[in-house]
């Protein structure tokens, strides 16, 4: 019964970390980049939101804060990235470790490194029981479902809608993507806005979980970038597979051995690279 | 009345220039076809057209506006599209959503995805199959498809028959005529000299960057479009 449980955990810890890594698989499938300061926008988000909540309510805050990280995706991709981009690869990536760097020293800063979380009341603490050794806990359960129905929503954008479309056009070829008329720069901008969205919706829930301090950004990073590989590059259900088997391959690890969860995250992510290294539902079979 | 005019268009790809003083003029309704051997610089001009490269020089006039400035998918906007060389249909994109997709810039018109599936049968066939999965002649057919979805007043359409079967060479051919009964002008850039001649009005003969022939398609004598295609007595 404690494996079930261990692996009922790890799938609800998944949630979370899928949720950290849809906006950084979103923003890496559409533009190449891969975003390393996207683990701090997360922390970023968690920290406004206390800041936002200090004058009103929580659920208030959450809704005020996610369009701000929004526009601020939007406005840093068109103001900074944008260009870099037409640097080459490594122009992008130092951006935004300088994005990692800034955030991580200004919060440190404004913040002090004292750990903080944010009080939920009730939803904190409050669990549905399964059976007698089984019980799990609400606020897993909703930060579950919100990475699913996050992927879910993403999904039918990508694949329903026209700015979806041309998003998914603009990844497979920028330049015949200009020629029926696709701005790729505002593009590339509701990408990273769609990301830092994402990165909002998970730090929140993560500060809600657990207590967390500005230097917790490099960590949630690598979390995220380990279920985007696992899952396999570009496959929004790969990176929600992904962040699954990681939650569980901790959960795991830690009912073996309690110091010896994240480690097993470690090495079932070495595992995939060494195995499976397209990832588990990789779309880049053909080509 | 004129819907593209060139004015002594010059283009270079770094030091190297491609195009040397090109003019031209496009009546509207009418198809043009620009004819020369390889990198006699005709897809270059096509580019500077649709605005993904820029001209070092002269202007380019459309619907009687300077759009020199505007870039690429603004000129969409305006109603210019180009059928690019080598079709760049989206690959991870079904044949459906490639045509859905062509309509992006909201123009309204005769094209939609319905007239473009009576005009081209052969990708009605295919419409779930992913871009990736097509063959040469499906993907030239849903490259204008593409295209016409914008319902532009122009098309450009680079190298149509490059690499098809001569019965989805005449395929594709009959279809521009369908093409230009809707308003649309055409700007054609072929290698095929009889094939291009054949379904355009007026034409030019490009070589090494210059226009060494314009004139009415039909009134070119065979000599003289050798001449100019090959260069010889252009010394």
């Amino acid at each position: 019964m404690i494996w079930t449980n261990a692996i009922l955990q790890g799938l609800l810890v998944g949630g979370l970390y899928a949720l950290l890594a849809s906006g950084l698989s979103l923003v890496f499938g559409v533009m190449r980049i891969v975003n390393l300061g996207h683990g701090d926008f997360s922390i970023l988000a968690a920290y406004l939101v206390l800041v936002v909540a200090g004058h009103s309510n929580l659920w208030l805050g959450t809704i005020a804060v996610l369009p701000i990280m929004a526009l601020l995706g939007y406005a840093l991709q068109r103001s900074l990235l944008n260009r870099a981009l037409s640097l080459g690869v490594l122009s992008p990536l130092l951006i935004t470790f300088a994005f990692s760097i800034i955030l991580q020293n200004a919060l440190l800063k404004i913040f002090t490194s004292d750990t903080r979380s944010i009080q939920t009341e009730s939803l904190g603490s409050a669990s549905l029981k399964i059976s007698d050794s089984i019980s799990v806990g609400y606020l897993p359960l909703v930060t579950f479902f919100v990475g699913v129905i996050l992927t879910l929503t993403l999904h039918v954008f990508l694949t329903r809608t026209q700015i979806g479309r041309a998003m998914r056009a603009t990844s497979d070829d920028p330049t015949a993507a200009e020629l029926i008329g696709i701005n790729n720069r505002h593009i590339y901008g509701l990408a990273t806005g769609i990301g830092l969205f994402a990165a909002g919706i998970a730090g929140i829930l993560f500060g809600m979980r657990t207590q967390f301090s500005p230097s917790l950004g490099p960590v949630a990073l690598i979390f995220a970038f380990e279920a985007v590989i696992i899952g396999g590059l570009g496959s929004l259900w790969g990176t929600l597979v992904g962040g699954i088997v990681l939650g569980i391959g901790q959960s795991i690890g830690a009912q073996i051995n309690p110091a010896f969860g994240v480690l097993a995250g470690h090495l079932v992510f070495i595992a995939i690279l060494l195995f499976k290294p397209e990832g588990l539902l990789s779309k880049q079979k053909g080509t | 009345m004129a819907i593209l005019e060139l004015e002594n268009i010059e283009a270079h790809y770094g030091d190297l220039q491609a195009l040397f003083g090109i003019s031209l003029s496009l009546q509207k309704g009418a198809v043009h076809s620009v004819i020369g051997a390889n990198g006699a610089g005709k897809s270059t001009l096509l580019k500077v057209i649709a605005g993904s490269m820029k001209p070092t020089g002269g202007r380019v006039i459309f619907n009687g506006k300077d759009i020199n400035k505007a870039s690429g998918f603004e000129r969409v906007k305006s109603g210019i599209s180009l059928v690019p060389e080598g079709r760049r249909i989206f690959p991870s994109l079904t044949v459906e959503e490639n045509v859905q997709v062509g309509a992006y810039a909201k123009r309204s018109g005769y094209w939609n995805a319905d007239t473009v599936r009576t005009l081209y049968p052969l990708i009605a066939d295919r419409w779930g199959r992913l871009g990736f999965h097509c063959s040469g002649g499906e993907l030239q057919m849903l490259a204008i498809a593409r295209a016409l979805m914008a319902n532009p007043d122009l098309l450009l359409i680079d190298e149509a028959s490059l690499g098809l079967a001569p019965i989805v060479v005449a395929q594709v051919y009959e279809s521009l005529s369908q093409i230009v009964a809707q308003g649309t002008s055409v700007l054609l850039v072929e290698q095929n000299v009889s094939q291009a001649l054949k379904a355009s009005t007026t034409a030019s003969v490009l070589l090494e960057g210059r226009a060494v022939l314009t004139g009415k398609s039909n009134e070119f004598s065979h000599e003289a479009i050798k001449n100019a295609y090959f260069g010889i007595g252009v010394a």
